[in-house]
């Protein structure tokens, strides 16, 4: 409902509350104030919750923009061409991080802790082991949607993150309009449908190795949610970006048949 | 485009007092306390339901049941007043 049209029948709303109550006590009918305070309540409900997304899609892409370029241009001047990998979150309040290895690494690689404030890890003996460690583009999204939805993904297992993370961006933070996933063996599918902020045609032309290597903020955030559930590292196979939907496929060592939705 | 959440909520509380206010007007209650009792259970019900997906929401509500309360108190007193009396 537009604004202008929330804002006229939230009005008359309370209008006829308050008129319908002053009626009542004149003429001495309780039951038609009690009618009266029930529209009253409604309509200043209707004029005081917000009508209009708390952000627009153009806000978010100025926002994600400059950050995205820049991560694009670490990817194209260093040029791993290899897939990424979300680290393993040891505890709660750890921000994940994803590396990005020099060379594919047949193990999901994981940085020691004490590494964990460097943005280039350089091992001259191992390519694998070299490579970009960076907090993932979707950590802060990860941290809003606990905040809003009250679910600590820590506390979570594989087989309930699924439910929580559709919850959080469908439901709290009105981002997407649809989740989707499936967790078979070690292998992750996941299916974000696009909702009122969508990922604009701006972001995904500045910035595609990015895109299709570590996701999307939104993707990210998805990911940082399994990683943090599943007390796993997650390596991104695959990325793509439809017009109105985003594909996962991820892989992660262990676990069990477990199909959501 | 999907109903907002803090439309949800408004439909929902709508639905609910309205068809309440008609099930105690046709039970012949004549308190306007009583209604307004019932919508304030119904409303941190209401609340309750909805605001559990966004913390923000249930801060946004948080002045409405302050000044809820504050006039559930006020007619609470006012009536232990009239009985004393």
């Amino acid at each position: 409902m537009k604004a202008s049209g929330r804002w006229a029948l939230g009005t008359s709303m309370v209008g006829f509350g308050v008129l319908t109550m002053l009626t009542s006590i004149i003429f001495g009918a309780t039951s038609l104030a009690g009618m009266g305070l029930a529209s009253f309540l409604i309509g200043l409900l209707t004029l005081y919750l917000p009508s209009q997304p708390s952000v627009t899609p153009e806000l978010v892409e100025a926002y994600a923009l400059s950050s995205l370029g820049n991560v694009e241009r670490f990817l194209r001047e260093l040029g791993p061409e290899s897939k990424a990998t979300y680290l393993k979150v040891n505890d709660r309040s750890d921000v994940p991080k994803v590396f990005l290895p020099v060379a594919d690494n047949p193990t999901a690689y994981q940085p020691e802790l004490k590494d964990y404030d460097q943005l280039l890890i350089v091992n001259p003996e191992d390519p694998h082991r070299t490579g970009l460690l960076l907090d993932a583009p979707g950590a802060s999204l990860l941290a809003l949607i606990e905040k809003e939805s009250g679910v600590d993904f820590f506390d979570l297992g594989r087989e309930s993150v699924l439910d929580a993370l559709k919850t959080g961006l469908v439901e709290s933070l009105e981002l997407v309009a649809d989740v989707k996933g499936s967790f078979s063996d070690n292998r992750i599918k996941l299916r974000i449908r696009e909702g009122s902020v969508g990922l604009s045609k701006s972001i995904a032309r500045l910035a595609p190795k990015t895109l299709a290597r570590l996701g999307c903020p939104i993707c990210s955030a998805a990911i940082c949610a399994i990683v943090k559930a599943t007390k796993r590292p997650v390596v991104v196979e695959n990325a793509s970006h439809e017009a109105k939907y985003h594909n996962l496929t991820l892989t992660s060592p262990g676990g069990s048949e477990h199909e959501a939705r | 485009m999907s109903t907002r959440l803090a439309e949800k909520y408004i439909f929902l509380y709508a639905l609910t007092i309205l068809l309440s206010g008609l099930l105690l007007i046709g039970i012949g209650v004549e308190q306007i306390e009583v209604f307004y009792a019932v919508y304030l259970i119904e409303f941190l019900i209401a609340m309750e339901l909805v605001a559990s997906f966004r913390k923000s929401l249930e801060r946004n509500l948080r002045p409405f049941i302050i000044v809820f309360l504050a006039g559930f108190l006020y007619t609470v007193v006012e009536r232990i007043l009239q009985i004393l009396g």
